[in-house]
Formats: C-alpha cells, sequence, structure tokens
C-alpha cells in the first residue's frame, strides 16, 4: 500500500493542522508583510498611530461580519450575493422601526429575524426551487436593494426622525460608541460574535455538515446529512450576519442609505478568499475571514494613507487578489 | 444451514420508461460475501441501492433478520445496519480521515464536537481492520486505495451488519486487493454479511460462496460458486451459450495508419513507441493510476506532452489541441473510472 500519507507521526501538531489552518498562516504571513509594509511607506508614522489602528478595525468590522456569512456560504459551496443589499434593507427597518416608536431591544430583535427571513428566503430559492445560488442570490439583492429604495423613496433614513433622544444616543452608541481608551463597541460585537460563529462552525454538527456538503454534496447527502436544511442554515447565518452589519453601520452614520453596503458583499467575498477560504467549499474557518477582513482593512486604509486614489486603490487591489489565488493555484498544483 | 440476515422478496423498480427491476429476490446469510453479478445495466445498482434506502421499490419486502423492515431513506439503512460503499467513492476530499469516517453523526459532549474522542475511536475502527492510515490525513491527499479502506471503516462504524461493495478492485493493484480481501475476511468472521459486486470472476471465486444474477433487470439465479463452472456461469449472465469466450472475427490487418513514438510527460507517461493497424483495435491495459488515459490525452491533444512524435498515415502530424476529428471525445469519456 502506499505508505505516503502515514509517515507522519500520529502526534505531530503540524499533522493535525488543517488545510485551513495552513491557509491562515500564510495569509498571516502576508497581512504582518503588509502591515509592516505601510509602516514604512506611510509618511510621518501615520499609519502606526492609535487614532489609525482603530480607524482600521472600524473599517474591518463591516468586511468581517459581512465575510462571517458568506464564509459559511462559501464553505457550504454557495454564495451570496444579496449581503449588500439585505444590509442596506435592515438599516432601514431599524430606524423605521425606532421612528415609529418601538423600544431599542424590540426593534434590534425584529430586524434580525428579518435577516434570518431574507436567508430563508435565499434558501428557499436555491433549494426548494433549484436556482443556482450564484443567480438566486443576485436576484435577491435587487429584491432586497429595490425594496430598501422603495421603503424610502430612494432617500437616505436619518436617525433623527426617532422621536425620544435618548433612543438616538442609545441607538449611536451600538455601531458608533467607544470604550473608554478609543475601541469601538462595534469591534467587541465583531469579535463575540465571530467567536460564536468559530465555535459553531468548527465544534459543532451543523458546522461539520456545512464542511461536508461543501466537500462533496453526495456524500453528504448518502451519509444521512440533510444537505437542505444544513445549506438553509448557512443562508441564514449570512442573512443574520448582515441584518447585525446593517445595525452597526446605520448607527455609526446616523442614517439608513437605500444604496448602503453596495459591492460590500464583493469585498466580502474577496475578504474570505484572501484569508483563505476555498471559493469552491470545503475549506476555511472563521479566522481566515477574520485575517482576510484585516487585510482588505489594512490595504484601503494604507494605501489611503499613501496618497494613492480611489481609482487607483481599486486597481491594486484586484491585482491582489488575482495574484493572491493564483500563487494558491501554483501551490495547490505543485503539491499534487 | 448458515443462519440468514438478509432477504429481499419480490423487488421491483421502474424508472421512467425503464423496468429496471422484475421481482428479484436475493438473500444474504451471516459471515456470507455473496457475489452479485451481471452486465453492465442487468440492475446490480438499481438492487443495491433499493437495499440501502438510496431508491424506494416499488414493490416487495425486505426482511432483516426475518423481521419485515422498510428501509425509506439512507439514514434508515444506516440504523438497520444496511451501508453500501459505491464505486464511485463517496468520501468529502477536504476532510480528514476521522470526519468522514464520523460524517454526520460525530461524537458529542453536550452540542460540542469531541475531535478527541471521534479520532481515537477512528483509530480504533482503522486498527481493528488492520489499516495503518493517519486519522488526522485530509482525504484527497490518500491514494484510491487508502480511501476504499476508510470508505470501509466508515462503514463498519455504523455497526454494519450488511455491507454492500461495488466492484471495489476496479482501482486496485494486486497487493491492495490481497489487502482488501483479508479486511473482508475479517469481516466474514465477525459475522458481517456482504454483497460483492464485481466483473472479475476470478476474484468471485476467491471470496464469494454464492453468487446471484441478473440479467435486464431480471432475476437469473442463485448457486454456489463452487458447482459451477466458468461457462455455465457466463450462461446465465449473457443469456446464451457462448460457443467461444473470444470469438474470432475475421478481420483483414493492413498497413499502420497511426504511430506514436517517444511521448514523455513528467514521470507518468514513458512510451516508446505504440502502432494501429488499418482494422485493427489496440487495447490498452493497466490500473488505475498507470498512465493508461494519461497516454491517449497526450496523443489527443489534451495534456501537453514532453516529447513525441506522431505519425499519421505516413506524415508527420502535430497535436496541440484537442479537435474533434483527431480523435473523438468519448475516447475520453468513456474509460472505466
Amino acid at each position: 500500500m502506499n505508505q505516503s500519507a502515514e509517515t507522519k507521526p500520529q502526534n505531530n501538531l503540524l499533522s493535525k493542522l488543517g488545510p485551513s489552518a495552513k491557509k491562515a498562516m500564510l495569509s498571516g504571513t502576508g497581512l504582518i508583510l503588509l502591515f509592516v509594509a505601510f509602516c514604512f511607506i506611510v509618511p510621518g508614522g501615520k499609519f502606526f498611530s492609535k487614532d489609525n489602528l482603530i480607524n482600521i478595525t472600524q473599517q474591518v468590522v463591516t468586511y468581517s461580519i459581512i465575510g462571517f456569512g458568506l464564509t459559511f456560504c462559501l464553505i457550504c459551496g454557495g454564495t451570496d450575493l444579496s449581503a449588500g443589499s439585505s444590509l442596506a434593507l435592515s438599516g432601514i427597518v431599524i430606524v423605521s422601526l425606532l421612528s415609529w416608536g418601538v423600544p431599542l431591544p424590540i426593534g434590534i430583535i425584529i430586524c434580525l429575524i428579518i435577516g434570518i427571513l431574507m436567508g430563508i428566503l435565499n434558501g428557499f430559492s436555491i433549494e426548494v426551487l433549484g436556482v443556482v445560488p450564484f443567480i438566486a442570490t443576485l436576484g435577491t439583492q435587487w429584491v432586497f436593494r429595490g425594496l430598501a429604495n422603495v421603503a424610502v423613496d430612494g432617500k437616505p433614513l436619518y436617525t433623527t426622525s426617532i422621536p425620544s433622544q435618548a433612543v438616538q444616543d442609545q441607538f449611536y452608541m451600538l455601531g458608533g460608541g467607544r470604550l473608554s481608551f478609543g475601541l469601538p463597541y462595534s469591534v467587541i460585537i465583531m469579535l463575540v460574535y465571530g467567536a460564536i460563529l468559530f465555535f459553531v462552525l468548527a465544534k459543532t454538527r451543523v458546522g461539520r455538515q456545512i464542511y461536508a456538503c461543501g466537500s462533496n454534496l453526495e456524500a453528504a447527502k448518502l451519509s444521512g446529512i440533510n444537505a437542505t436544511r444544513t445549506r438553509m442554515f448557512a443562508y441564514c447565518v449570512s442573512g443574520f450576519s448582515a441584518a447585525i452589519c446593517g445595525i452597526l453601520v446605520t448607527s455609526r452614520i446616523n442614517s439608513a442609505q437605500p444604496m448602503a453596503g453596495q459591492g460590500s458583499e464583493m469585498e466580502a467575498i474577496a475578504a474570505s478568499v484572501l484569508g483563505g477560504v476555498s471559493n469552491t467549499g470545503g475549506e476555511g474557518s472563521i479566522g481566515n475571514t477574520i485575517i482576510g477582513a484585516l487585510i482588505m482593512g489594512v490595504l484601503r486604509n494604507g494605501l489611503n494613507l499613501s496618497g494613492v486614489n480611489s481609482y487607483w486603490q481599486n486597481v491594486v487591489i484586484g491585482i491582489i487578489l488575482v495574484a493572491a489565488c493564483a500563487l494558491e493555484a501554483y501551490r495547490h498544483k505543485k503539491l499534487t | 444451514m448458515a443462519e440468514e440476515l438478509f432477504r429481499m422478496e419480490g423487488i421491483s423498480k421502474s424508472f421512467p420508461g425503464v423496468k429496471a427491476l422484475q421481482n428479484v429476490s436475493f438473500s444474504v446469510n451471516k459471515g456470507e460475501v455473496h457475489g452479485l453479478v451481471g452486465e453492465n445495466g442487468a440492475g446490480k445498482s438499481t438492487l443495491m441501492k433499493v437495499m440501502s434506502g438510496v431508491y424506494r421499490a416499488d414493490e416487495g419486502k425486505i426482511f432483516i433478520e426475518n423481521q419485515e423492515v422498510k428501509i425509506d431513506s439512507v439514514a434508515k439503512g444506516h440504523q438497520l445496519g444496511v451501508n453500501i460503499i459505491f464505486q464511485e467513492l463517496n468520501l468529502a476530499p477536504h476532510l480528514s480521515v476521522a470526519d468522514n469516517i464520523f460524517i454526520g453523526r460525530p461524537p458529542k459532549k453536550g452540542p460540542i464536537i469531541s475531535d478527541r474522542q471521534m479520532h481515537a475511536d477512528a483509530k480504533k475502527i482503522l486498527d481493528e481492520l488492520g489499516i495503518n492510515i493517519n486519522t488526522h490525513t485530509v482525504v484527497r491527499n490518500l491514494s484510491v486505495a487508502q480511501q476504499q479502506m476508510v470508505e470501509i471503516a466508515k462503514a463498519i462504524s455504523y455497526n454494519s451488519k450488511i455491507l454492500v461493495l461495488d466492484e471495489p478492485t476496479a482501482a486496485l493493484s494486486e497487493k491492495e486487493i490481497a489487502q482488501l480481501f483479508e479486511i473482508i475476511r475479517n469481516l466474514q468472521k465477525k459475522g458481517v454479511g456482504m454483497v460483492y459486486i464485481s466483473h472479475r470472476m476470478e476474484e468471485l471465486g476467491q471470496i464469494c460462496e454464492r453468487v446471484t444474477v441478473l440479467r435486464d433487470g431480471q432475476y437469473i439465479g442463485t448457486r454456489n460458486y463452487k458447482d459451477l463452472t466458468m461457462d455455465e456461469l457466463v450462461n446465465m449472465i449473457v443469456g446464451r451459450t457462448l460457443e467461444d469466450k473470444y470469438p474470432k472475427y475475421q478481420r483483414t490487418i493492413g498497413d499502420v495508419v497511426f504511430k506514436a513514438e517517444n511521448i514523455r510527460r513528467k514521470n507518468i507517461v514513458n512510451v516508446d513507441k505504440l502502432e494501429v493497424r488499418a482494422g485493427e483495435i489496440l487495447g490498452i491495459a493497466g490500473l488505475m493510476g498507470s498512465g493508461r488515459s494519461e497516454i491517449v490525452r497526450c496523443i489527443f491533444g489534451a495534456d501537453k506532452a514532453d516529447s513525441m512524435e506522431l505519425t499519421m498515415n505516413g506524415k508527420p502530424i502535430k497535436v496541440r489541441n484537442p479537435r474533434p476529428g483527431h480523435c473523438p471525445w468519448h475516447w475520453l469519456r468513456h474509460r472505466r473510472p
């Protein structure tokens, strides 16, 4: 028998590391290199200052929370292009609810439930109607975006429309509030939410089933896994994440914009992939997504401070995305 | 008299336009390896899918240890101890060996998966079967034979009473087949009943007590392998007497039409010369992974050869890309997996 795969001892730590962890190490190295590079490139030490680092974390929050949901979808072999629109729609829902006088906690709960419902709608089109994920969620992207625009007639909805000043202030604290030393609450929310999802994906049955569905759907089904329910769950996580992100973004900018989060699902996909989540399924973890989100955040911020204008930033980020994937493809080819 | 473990009676199954199974009966005893043979499309795989809960039969009854059961889902089949190892392996390539063995039902402590427990359990199962594979290895890094071993371990982990092996040796080398047979005999001693589907008659003789033959979805018969001659078995399978297993056709073999020389590609393909004459059928034999398809892929232009000289009707030709007319697409598609 072929002995090649058995030579490693059972207890060697490296041999226990999954492919996702190995990729995370690679992307992590890239992240550190980028970080160090920007420390030198950006003039006047502006990059490595407390204010800027906090600024980066704030940007990273959006990428990662949307990215968490997309990570679930990507690992189970799907995708969710509607996340950005869900974000906008959730923002409008929460501000509308609050302006009607609904108490803040109840408003948040309703908004999150609507996020889950958007996920169910995606899952329904994919699993029950049999539309491929790319098209199904492209459709709902337009549906959710359209609904967001219809609801407010294309105009932003300001939080000043909330009758109670106390609620206005409380709501602002969610996304805009900071701890005494300047760390935004939203970063803590992101980390806690990430930790929960990390746990769900890595250590629970449904998490393992998501990997199985993305790795080999047929095998998963033949092993008695309910693939429909599993993938439905992934889309719900994505909708839920988009709703959280919608609340945080709306809160930070004091208004619900019907065009908020446009293209953020694409940036989140890029972040996940840069972090080492496989875009064909079966591989990746929440850790990968956070690293990827940090890469995106550091890139955008560093390029900004280096005086690269936003058009060129897109060119650079696009090239880095393709180059990173090409490198991974090359590494993969060499391994096999 | 051997103890009967599993029995199917009068199983019929139709698909739109096809009667895949008509009134088929089948049984497996404890610790028996029961061969199931028939031509392609005879209904072997359909029968096994009915047996394991992938398909539901239109008619017929299933008994396990003389109790009538309904196997209406794969999960139900697992619960009743019926497991099937499909010809096309059904593993999740990105997951570890242990994850694959316990796919869909990992050991848990409360809501948390206990990876330590899972790897320990997986190792125990592999050790019992005498399989030496690291449970942390990601499945796509295993050889085909090793993947098959993982499939068997997976099936065993369900406490299988009945195990169906659908052409398990198609991709294995002699040595690997010997190892597989050892595992099968091991399971036999534990009282597991097995159904063994194969096209290789000599293998049936090595491990099967009884053989059941299907033809065009119909039950032809069940015999003790010892009492059968090869000719009788072949007659049952094809439904007519074959005077000659390898009939001679009158053919005129002409000149060399096509010649391929010095085909080299990395260390997979290394062929000095290959010739086809007019009216000749050239067979290329070998195990999976031995480079059969790779040779043809090079000639076809689907893979880039490091060096290759092709001659068609005496004239040298060059192939850079696959192109219809040069050789048909289905050459590549119809290779057995």
